[in-house]
């Protein structure tokens, strides 16, 4: 019985600070993303202008870790059981995605790039980096963004 | 080439799904799939059970220890079978009663047809009504073969639910309901027990008294509230106390608490 309340109070606490930083995490993404519209990315390998018109090229990227809750895992695990989508989860791919975009984006705004082209990102999972075992099993994610900023002639 | 920025405000990477509720679908979903999985093992338990011939299970579980108590042991071995006598069972020479030596005043029915009771138990016990009735209940879970059916379901249930036990969170709560069923199963058993070791003791004394004294007693010194008994296997005592009287008033049988026999082969040494 006290193992229950135990487990019921931690998932509790689980939601409800996972559920703050969730929505900060997005305003504060939100924010940055209406900043960084002014600079393209694009996915293509080609250059958009003709070269002779290139000042400089340059690789930009970089990378977030973002970890689980308590309850999202509890609720992944559940949701393992019966199938579907993982509702969890998606939440956090997507914010880890973001946020390295937007770091990367950073970085582009200091080498005052005007457009990144060839955009990639890299995801990987890295769970169970410590232990191997069940217990030890953190759902936590990280997301490599990059691509090559480029700066045009004025 | 020009390019136009455009915010796009909706996100559609995530679902707008409530997590809680979809925690809590799910949960109670489980809840329904253990409860059916737990009356259909229960199901298959209580026939199988039916096959097991006593002799076998006796060979396999009842051994012949020498007991701390013996003269108080035969005694109450003798009081078994004049109780099993009044009651529907034609397996009596199987029953058998061993003392065990426990801090914790109890009795228990277990596989084989033994009953097993501890010598603290018989310290507490004030008369011999008093302690035909618990024998009483206890030979009624033997005569219906609950400890058996007990075991065979919970290996059956064990069985299943190994399944899910990749998951250790998710496996804890599919224990706890399944424990949960298997409690208030429990209860009624006790509930059925408890009344058919009334018609036993009226059968063997023609005076159903001692039927309620121990649980009197107990619930003086019990402070537990209400709520707890909904975690245990028995019911609480004042409804047990309830149901009995209640019983008796119904089959109109005899009760009169000062008719009730002292207690006299529990030996001294347990007593201490």
């Amino acid at each position: 019985m006290g193992e229950i309340i135990i487990s019921i109070i931690l998932l509790l606490v689980a939601f409800s600070s996972g559920t703050l930083i969730e929505k900060r995490h997005y305003k504060s993404i939100r924010q940055r993303e209406k900043a960084y519209l002014t600079i393209p990315i694009l996915t293509t390998k080609e250059l958009p202008v003709e070269s002779d018109k290139i000042e400089s090229v340059q690789l930009v990227g970089d990378g977030v870790v973002i970890a689980g809750d308590h309850f999202k895992m509890f609720l992944a695990g559940l949701i393992n059981l019966v199938g579907g989508r993982i509702t969890t989860y998606e939440s956090l791919i997507d914010r880890a995605r973001r946020e390295a975009t937007l770091r990367m984006m950073k970085k582009a705004r200091l080498v005052n790039a005007d457009m990144i082209i060839n955009f990639r990102i890299e995801t990987s999972n890295i769970n169970s980096i410590q232990d191997n075992s069940e217990k030890h099993k953190n759902a936590a994610i990280e997301a490599f963004a990059y691509g090559t900023a480029i700066r045009v002639k004025k | 080439m020009k390019y136009t920025p455009v915010d796009i405000e909706e996100n559609v990477n995530i679902s707008k799904v409530s997590p809680l509720v979809q925690a809590f679908q799910i949960m109670a979903g489980f809840f329904i799939v253990v409860a059916a999985l737990f009356v259909v093992c229960s199901i298959f338990a209580d026939f199988i059970v039916q096959y097991i011939p006593i002799e076998w299970e006796h060979k396999l579980f009842v051994k012949n220890t020498k007991s701390k108590y013996p003269q108080t042991q035969a005694k109450l071995n003798e009081l078994v079978q004049g109780l099993c006598k009044k009651t529907k069972s034609k397996n009596c020479k199987y029953y058998k009663l061993n003392i065990i030596t426990c801090k914790q005043p109890n009795a228990y029915a277990s596989l084989g047809g033994q009953i097993l009771v501890t010598d603290s138990f018989l310290k507490f016990i004030k008369s011999e009504n008093e302690l035909s009735f618990v024998l009483s209940h206890e030979l009624s879970h033997i005569i219906n073969k609950d400890p058996e059916k007990n075991l065979s379901r919970q290996i059956l249930m064990g069985l299943i639910l190994s399944i899910f036990t990749q998951d250790a969170k998710v496996a804890e709560i599919m224990n706890y309901s399944a424990n949960n069923v298997t409690l208030a199963y429990s209860r009624e058993v006790e509930k059925r027990a408890d009344l058919e070791a009334v018609e036993t003791i009226n059968n063997y004394y023609g005076n159903t008294a001692g039927s309620i004294d121990l649980f009197e007693r107990i619930m003086k010194k019990d402070k537990n509230p209400e709520i707890f008994y909904y975690f245990s296997t028995h019911p609480p005592y004042q409804s047990r106390i309830e149901n009995i009287k209640n019983y008796i008033k119904e089959n109109n049988y005899f009760y009169n608490s000062s008719q009730k026999r002292p207690i006299k082969f529990v030996e001294k040494k347990i007593k201490k």
